[in-house]
């Protein structure tokens, strides 16, 4: 019989360049979705894409454990909701996009078990494309580690947006690899406070000629949060023309919040055009002024200015499938915003 | 009383002193003209007057309605009646133009009116200087022309209807149709109860809004005052030929 190993033991040390910053040890010994051997498998072969196989998922659309989802209709949002005290471990699930569809996908994790470990795959066929929200909202005792995987055929398109604004430690991996003529965007915002340690890992990898990825992670950091931006454009042999970009900007609202930020390119095709950068900075003085000079008091137009960085990811937020209280606490409620 | 009044005001930035002292009396339903080459501290002046923490004060007051101001916070100084148009309105991504209307309203006006009826003022007023609809929808300052920044900073001060505004070149970037309606709204806001200090590089302005006083400042003072023949005068011989010796 297989000796059961805990998460600790098989997730990498920090030895790992990709996980220096973050070690998180979740026990997943109780949790019947999981298989040691294949989790440590698949753990030790992060350094490259490799989406877990997919014999291991569960359909998306046949249901989860402990995941509602919401079957999709035309032009509406299929929905991921997890929640409650259920399950130590939220499992796996597969999305695959047909050829020449367009799904939207809204995944809301809000679940109050202490310890979480996901994993997405999203199979975007030729042509199809997808549009993906990842709301992350779990107490502030909670740890995660999450990982969606986005594999474009030719020609397809994938955007995935996210927003961390709960846990209290976690790391997401958000990995593409973008074949011919695809693309993928990634947008994401990490609005931490506290002792909040949040860890973005995005790696787009490029296998295809004339395929472009576009990735920036927003962070605001308060009190004594960290962030840490670990990004990879990684272009493989002969993908010419190649168009891939990632940026990272950081708002840091205390002199104690700290960012790790350490953007990367690896690049194996001589004709391709690639950026990478990163920015931190506090609050624009001339910004405030200008609201304060229209009677905005100072600590409104800095609330004002916070909620500005988000927004090109918030704006995105499908508002309707998360209450009131919820859209008022991410001040993107209708009445607060709409013109 | 004079509405507004600037008494022996020295500003510094970065410990260098650009304004040096400065005074300035406007009363109530007068229009002020300020005209200096570049460089000569006008942008220095409306932003120490507004309050910009970059912009020290080290010497003199501001009275708006015989009220010492110098020291008020910015936003107080709004809450008074104090406007400025800004020269470079600055671009903040994420915030509407139509919520920070919304809300620099509510500031201003405070309960006076329900949330409902300052949203229709907003559209009302946009509509009437025919700024587009899906301007109020998009970033405030940011990705407009420098024209339709300075319309966005002429339809606030239509919406705050300030008792003293300074518009700091209000009318550069405007091609001649916007400068004729940005005028023609500045124009029609002059009343008895509010003063303007307008500062300017061309005399194009004036001739829609004409002005009863024009200041012509070099190094942070002002050097000589005259009727609306001294922009005319300006056009004509230049700085060096109104003020000689205004070249070294």
């Amino acid at each position: 019989m297989n000796e059961v190993k805990t998460t600790a033991e098989l997730l990498p040390s920090r030895k790992d360049e990709n996980y220096r910053y973050t070690q998180i040890a979740i026990d997943v010994t109780d949790s019947k979705d999981w298989d040691s051997e294949k989790l440590a498998h698949t753990l030790k072969s992060e350094s490259t894409f490799t989406p877990w196989s997919n014999d291991y998922y569960l359909k998306a659309l046949e249901g989860v454990a402990n995941l509602n989802i919401t079957a999709p209709k035309s032009e509406e949002w299929i929905f991921l909701h997890s929640q409650g005290e259920a399950s130590k471990i939220r499992g796996s699930a597969e999305l695959i996009v047909p050829k020449g569809k367009h799904y939207k996908v809204f995944e809301f994790l809000e679940q109050s078990a202490e310890k979480s470990l996901f994993m997405r795959n999203v199979k975007v066929a030729e042509g199809a494309s997808v549009e993906y929200f990842f709301l992350q909202k779990q107490n502030l005792s909670n740890t995660f580690v999450a990982r969606h995987f986005f594999d474009l055929a030719e020609g397809a398109k994938a955007t995935f947006r996210f927003y961390h604004a709960g846990a209290k430690k976690g790391q997401h991996r958000i990995a593409s690899r973008v074949e011919k003529n695809a693309s993928f965007t990634l947008e994401g915002a990490n609005r931490l406070r506290n002792a909040q340690h949040v860890d973005i890992w995005a790696e787009s990898e490029h296998v295809g000629a004339t395929s472009l990825s576009n990735t920036t992670v927003w962070n605001v950091l308060t009190d004594e949060s960290v962030a840490v931006f670990n990004g990879m454009i990684r272009i493989l042999k002969d993908c010419p023309q190649t168009l891939a970009y990632q940026s990272n900007k950081t708002l840091m609202l205390s002199e104690k919040a700290r960012i790790y930020t350490l953007p990367k390119l690896e690049i194996s095709t001589d004709d391709v055009k690639c950026s990478h950068g990163a920015s931190v900075s506090s609050l624009d003085e001339s910004q405030l002024f200008y609201l304060q000079s229209r009677g905005i008091d100072k600590e409104s137009g800095e609330k004002m200015l916070v909620e500005a960085f988000t927004q090109p990811v918030l704006q995105h937020l499908p508002k309707h499938l998360i209450s009131e209280a919820l859209q008022k606490e991410l001040h993107v409620l209708e009445e607060q915003n709409a013109f | 009383m004079n509405l507004f009044e600037v008494k022996n005001l020295s500003v510094s930035v970065e410990d260098k002193e650009i304004i040096k002292n400065f005074s300035l009396e406007i009363k109530p339903g007068e229009v002020h003209a300020i005209m200096g080459k570049n460089g000569s501290g006008k942008t220095t002046l409306s932003m120490a007057l507004m309050g910009h923490p970059s912009y020290e004060v080290t010497s003199g007051k501001v009275l708006l309605a015989g009220e010492d101001i110098t020291e008020l916070e910015t936003e107080e100084k709004a809450k008074k009646g104090l406007f400025l148009g800004m020269q470079y309105p600055v671009a903040i991504p994420g915030v509407s133009v139509g919520n920070f209307l919304r809300v620099s309203l509510k500031n201003i006006w405070g309960d006076k009116y329900s949330p409902l009826e300052i949203r229709k003022k907003i559209k009302e007023e946009a509509e009437k200087m025919k700024v587009p609809s899906e301007f109020l929808s998009r970033s405030l300052n940011d990705g407009f022309s420098g024209g339709e920044k300075k319309k966005l900073e002429t339809l606030q001060l239509a919406l705050l209807q300030p008792r003293f505004a300074i518009m700091d070149e209000t009318d550069s970037g405007l091609d001649i149709d916007a400068l004729k309606s940005v005028a023609e709204k500045m124009q029609s806001l002059r009343t008895q109860e509010r003063a303007f200090l307008i500062i300017t590089h061309y005399q194009r302005l004036l001739n829609y809004l004409k002005p009863d006083k024009v200041h012509v400042m070099i190094a942070g003072k002002i050097v000589k005052t005259g009727g609306p023949e001294l922009a005319l005068e300006l056009e004509e011989k230049g700085y060096e030929g109104v003020v000689p010796g205004s070249l070294k």
